[in-house]
Parts: C-alpha cells; structure tokens; sequence
C-alpha cells in the first residue's frame, strides 16, 4: 500500500485562523502511524520532559531552503514558517498505539503560536482544542502501577506557563545541548542529528562539539550531570529569570550556579511540606524540591502542570544526588 | 469576530452576543457565559478567544470547575453579577495551581467569588495595570493550614488596585501583593487569614480604608532577601480598622508567615519609608505595632553582595489610636516570646526589636533613618537593646518614646492612572 506524500501547507502554518484538523496542515503521510511527509524530520531528545510516561514523537519542519541559525546553546533561532510537532501517545495492552494528542509550535511573522490538536482514533485526525480536554486513559502500559490516567491535555494559556520566556512563547527542546545525539533514522541509519539537521541543511554548519547534557537515566554518565540534565528540561524553563517562576528566586536550568541550596520558600504554601530549604545537602527527606516531586497535589507538586503521575525514576535520581551531596 | 464566530460554530446553547462601539469606533464584544455542565471548556475558550476591549461577562449562579482558568489577553474586563451572586466554585479542583491566573495588562476583575481553589485563589503575574474590584475569596471550611496560600495575589506587577475586596480563610496571606509597583489596597476586608493584607518587597503602596480583623496578624508589611524585586519602600497604612487579630496561626510550617504571632496588629518587617497613621488598632494579644529586621537563621547570613537591609528604616509611626496590647501573648513565637520575657509581662502597644548595624547600634543611627513616633495618644511603647539582651545585661528595654517624637515627612499618595 502507498500513501500519497502532499507538501506541507506552509500557509497555514503563517495563517492567524488556526486548522480545525490536523491533517490540513500535511505533516504526516500517514497521520495514525505518524509517518512524517518530506521535510518533516523526526528528531528526540537526550533528556525529556516527563509527561505521565507517554511516548512522544518528535518532528520538525523547516519551510524549504530555509535554515535554522545557532543562538548559543539555547534554542536554535528557527525561521518564521517553521514547524515543531509533537505527538503524545501510550502503547495499549493491545498492542495497538493509542494518540491522545499532537502539540504545535508554529513560527509566524509576529512570533511562535502553540495549539494542540485531540486525536480522534475512529477518524484518524486531531481536532483543534483550544480549551484544553480532560482524556480518561486506562489499560496502557505504563512503569506506574496506576490503571487509570486522567491525562489533561493542555489549554493554549497554558502552552505558554512552561513555553514562556520573557513575554513570549518559545520552543524549549530542541537546543543543541539536548538534541546532540545518535538516533536511528526512517531509512535505518544511524546518524548524530545536528550532523544531519547541518547536512540537510535545515541548520547552520557549525563545529558543535558540547557534551552538556546526558540521558539522566543512563548510570554511565555522572550523577550530577544526570540530576542537573533533568531538571534542565523539567523545571529550567519556568525556573528561569525569565519565566514563568521568575518570581521565586528559585532558578534550575543546567547553568545556574546558585540552584537552591539552603534556599528558603517564598510563596510556596502549602508547597513547603512544612520543610526549610529548597535543597538541603546529604537530606532529601528535609528538601522542599523532592519534596514537590513526590506529591500529587495541585498546590503542592511540580511541575504545577504536565504531570498528574509521578516519576518514580526521577525522584530515585534526584533523592540520590541530594544524599551524595556535601 | 473570532471570538463570535468559534461559538457560534461551536456552541448549541443559546448565547447573546452584543456588540458595543465605543467611542473611539472599536468594536468591542461583550460575551454572557451562564454556568453550565462544560462551564470549564467553554469559560476557558471564551478566556483564550477574546480580543483585547472585550468583556466577558459571568451571571448568578455557581461556576463549578475541576481545572483552573488563565487569561492571556490585554485589555479584557470579567464582570459577574456581585459576589454573593456569581460564584466560582473550585471545590472539586482536580489540576492548577491557582483558581485564576491572569498573566496579562489592563485587565479588570469584579464582581465575582472564587471559592476553595486547591492552591492560591486569583494570581496575576507580571501583568501591568490589574484591578480586583468587589471581589471575594474565600475557603468556607474556615481557617486550615490545607487551605490554599493567597486569596489575591498580585506579583511583579504594576498598577494594581484592590477596591472593596473581601479575603477569607487564606493559610497565607488573603491580600497579598509581591514584588510590584504603584499598589492602591483599599476599602477591602480581610478576616480569618493568618496575614490579612500583605505588602511585600513592594515600591508604592496605599493601603488604607480596610478592616483586617480575626486573622493572625492584620497587616505585614515585609522585605525578604534572595527574591528579584527587593528594597521595599513606600508604603503608607492609614485610615484601617485592625481588630482583634487574635486567630492562632495555621499556616503550613516553614513559610515566613508561620512566624508571626497571633494578636498582631500590624508588623514592618525592614523596609524604608513606611508610614502609618490614622488606624485604629485595637484588642490584639501579643502586640499592636512591631517594627522589626529580617532575622535569618543563618548567622553567618551575609547580604552585603546582594544589596540587601534587612532593617527597617524610616518607618513613621503617628496620630494612630492603640489599644488593648498583649494580654495573652503567641509564646510560642519567638519575637513574641523575647518580648514578654524582656518586658516582665507588661507588654507594650507598639515595640521596636532595635536590631540594626551593630556600627549603629552603638553609635546611633542617622537622623534621616530614625523611627518617628508623634501622637499617638498613651500608648505603651517599647524598644529592646539587642546587645544588653545578647549579654544578658540589664535594662533590656527601653519605654520612652520621648526621642523618636520627630517630625512627619509624610509620604506622597501612590497614583493610579
């Protein structure tokens, strides 16, 4: 069976009236076995954002002989046009794959637009929802021992809670600190992605050589850098000078020198767990960080949204590199 | 017409949608969401869709919602029908940090309740020129350290004004404003908090013609180091009726806030230029006025990298009527504790802990710096020697308010466009 490859519609990518359904827009081929159209790169990420053990299937989109430009080690500088997709889905006891939602970054004239489109498996299309959806997920396969998930898909206010830098929306992955790694392509070769991205030159050549961020669940690599890479891209991008946890004080992106030690809670409530101290080293029982990672309450855990589980395989990381801590 | 045309296509419910020209020819659209079995999506919808000189305007009724609602867009007015009429009721919150959070400008909220969100009830971040008008939050269990933090909670923002609002029940502070600028509190009660009303690492505050009664402390007016904004100053209390604040502190243990004792009138916590006059403070168990430093629990806290002072200075204290102080001190609170134990029992109105550079503790301060007491009627006052008391030495307290009777540079009124 062949599917037809139609050119993705780099108008309405720009257009101020969003698709109603995803398949307008012609990113996949194949939109139920996300087989990407041309141009559209699958790419993944060294670390992840956690987001109740869903699969995520990563795309980008640069409008032809457009490219991307290097702006440090932050996001890359995408062109107006460009697409990043992101497709939450779980596998079902089935066997079969189950598509709870597709989240779009557009790059349009006046900055990045985000909207997430519902998947409705029966017509193998998304639809656009811009109030959010609450979707009952039970019977997928999980690590969590939880039967029943009550997966929110976001409202487009809160696209721009963690996707906020300053007054504007921006992308949060694909920095070259996070995308610096091997993946296996469609055509079943193996390649680094930025090498790949620069020779399809959807990105600037340059000699990009940082080993910056590791897999946080890979023991090989150091636990410091293991903790530090994963709250880089759980927490860093609200726990920034910038954005949306500006105001306390508290910043964790991979840099940061000052990342809470002996800090002090400022409007956290009930969010203390009655602790002192945002980390207190060698006593993650008395840190106010693990703290709101083991909880599930809505004024206490963190993230405040983009979780309704707990990362089991986190909080193990994490409660580890505060024990070893001098 | 984006907005219009969206529910029309998608909504099934009868909807009335008026349009307004206004007189510069903007049409604006004025939207009615009645309560309703999806009232979360499509209030929520209706918040991402608007354009900015819209209003969305709620009805009578309870708003049952699970998630909580943002608002993102300039210039938008959400108006109900009075708050004991139209309730946002967050009782069975499932997800959100907050009730409401608006991270946008110019937006005006009133006339409307918010009701037992799981967290802080409306936070407005960052957003310039917010006014909470007639507003109510409340957590109708009563006061219970599993309430949520702040009924309003306005932070690094500017031009707020909070007009005849009314907070209850908040583990923190019912009326809270953090980190901003240009800040108008007025006419609002705040009762059955731990804090009533809270100013904090703020420029530019009016905070007057409020009732702050039954919570733990009336009214705080704070300077925390390690927070971006920093440096508070220009603050003005006056006119307030602050009332029996005898309520026992049930904030979550660890906050800052879970110091303050119960039967606190007001508090300075450093800050400069703090005026506050006209209020009548009255019936308060542990102390009227305390004026204080920022005490860290690391003694080898040092601020001097990140510009921080953490004692208060010029703080102007006049023409205020208090009365009925600490009859039954909060023991269990440190800065209450020291104070029975230095005073013998006989606590003052309005006390000053006297911590300061150690360089001026001995020599003085500057004159520009000093606390100013001025007519104030018979009240009891009291000053501590913090080095006598470090050494155990006598005369701990000093009751004479004699020196501090300077003259009032009154502060200038915060002006809200």
């Amino acid at each position: 069976m062949t599917s037809k490859t139609f050119a993705v519609n780099d108008q309405l990518i720009l257009s101020d009236d969003p698709a109603k359904r995803l398949s307008e827009y012609n990113f996949f081929s194949n939109p139920i076995n996300q087989l990407p159209s041309e141009q559209v790169v699958p790419y993944e990420l060294i670390t992840a954002l956690f987001s109740d053990y869903t699969d995520k299937h990563r795309f980008v989109y640069v409008p032809n002989g457009m490219t991307a430009a290097y702006n440090d080690d932050e996001v890359f500088d995408f062109p107006v046009g460009t697409a990043l997709i992101k497709t939450f889905s779980y596998q079902k006891a089935d066997g079969t794959e189950l598509l709870l939602e597709t989240r779009l970054l557009l790059h349009k004239d006046n900055g990045w637009d985000a909207l997430t489109y519902v998947w409705d498996m029966n017509k193998g299309d998304a639809y656009l929802a811009l109030g959010g959806k609450t979707i009952d997920v039970r019977n997928v396969i999980t690590p969590s021992d939880s039967n029943y998930i009550r997966y929110r898909v976001p409202n487009k206010n809160q696209c721009k809670e963690c996707h906020l830098k300053n007054d504007a929306i921006e992308p949060i992955g694909p920095k070259p600190r996070n995308i610096n790694k091997q993946i296996v392509y469609n055509d079943d070769v193996i390649r680094n992605q930025i090498d790949h991205w620069t020779a399809i030159e959807i990105l600037q050549e340059k000699n990009y050589s940082n080993d910056r961020m590791v897999n946080a669940f890979d023991q090989n690599y150091d636990l410091n850098l293991r903790a530090r890479s994963y709250l880089d891209i759980n927490c860093g991008h609200c726990h920034s000078p910038q954005g949306s946890a500006s105001s306390s004080g508290l910043y964790l992106s991979i840099d940061e020198k000052d990342f809470g030690i002996y800090k002090k809670p400022v409007a956290a409530g009930r969010g203390s767990g009655g602790l002192s101290y945002s980390i207190v080293p060698g006593h993650p029982d008395e840190s106010i960080l693990l703290y709101r990672m083991l909880s599930n309450e809505p004024d206490v855990m963190m993230p405040e949204s983009g979780r309704t589980l707990m990362h089991d395989e986190a909080i193990e990381l994490v409660s580890e590199w505060i024990t070893e801590m001098k | 017409m984006r907005l219009v045309k969206y529910l029309k296509e998608t909504f099934h419910y009868g909807l009335i949608v008026g349009c307004i020209a206004f007189a510069s020819n903007i049409l604006s659209e004025v939207v009615i969401i009645p309560p309703s079995e999806n009232a979360q999506e499509r209030l929520q919808e209706a918040l991402i869709l608007v354009n900015p000189g819209d209003v969305i305007q709620l009805t009578s009724g309870v708003y049952d919602l699970e998630d909580g609602l943002s608002l993102d867009v300039d210039d938008i007015k959400i108006i109900g029908q009075g708050h004991e009429n139209t309730i946002l009721n967050f009782s069975d919150q499932k997800s959100g940090a907050q009730g409401f959070l608006v991270t946008s400008d110019s937006i005006i909220l009133q006339d409307f309740a918010v009701l037992n969100t799981k967290g802080d009830a409306i936070k407005a971040k960052g957003s310039d020129g917010i006014s909470f008008i007639n507003i109510r939050t409340e957590w109708s269990g009563g006061p219970k350290s599993s309430n949520g933090a702040y009924g309003l909670y306005p932070v690094e923002s500017k031009d707020v004004l909070i007009d005849g609002c009314i907070a209850i029940g908040a583990s923190d502070a019912g009326i809270y404003v953090g980190q901003s600028e240009n800040i108008i509190v007025r006419n609002s009660i705040a009762k059955f908090n731990v804090a009533g009303i809270e100013i904090e690492n703020s420029y530019y505050a009016d905070v007057y013609g409020n009732t702050a009664v039954d919570n733990t402390g009336g009214i705080l007016v704070f300077d925390l180091p390690g927070l971006p904004q920093q440096g508070g100053h220009d603050v003005r209390v006056f006119g307030n009726l602050i009332q029996g604040n005898n309520t026992d502190n049930f904030a979550p243990p660890g906050n800052i806030v879970g110091e303050v004792p119960r039967g606190t009138g007001i508090i300075i916590m450093a800050n400069s230029d703090v005026e506050i006059f006209d209020n009548q403070i009255e019936d308060h168990e542990t102390v009227g006025i305390a004026v204080v430093s920022y005490i860290s629990d690391d003694d080898s806290a040092d601020f001097s990298d990140s510009g921080y002072y953490p004692h208060p200075k010029s703080i102007q204290i006049h023409s205020n009527s208090v009365s009925q102080s600490g009859l039954n001190p909060d023991l269990d609170k440190d800065i209450a504790s020291i104070l029975f134990e230095i005073s013998k029992g006989d606590m003052p109105d309005i006390f000053w802990d006297g911590v300061l550079p150690l360089r001026q503790m001995i020599f003085g301060q500057p004159d520009t710096e000093r606390l100013v007491l001025q007519n104030n009627g018979n009240i009891k006052f009291a000053v501590m020697n913090p080095i006598r008391y470090m050494f155990s030495f006598p005369n701990q307290l000093n009751r004479d308010q004699s020196e501090y009777a300077n003259d009032i540079q009154p502060l200038s009124p915060v002006i809200i466009d």
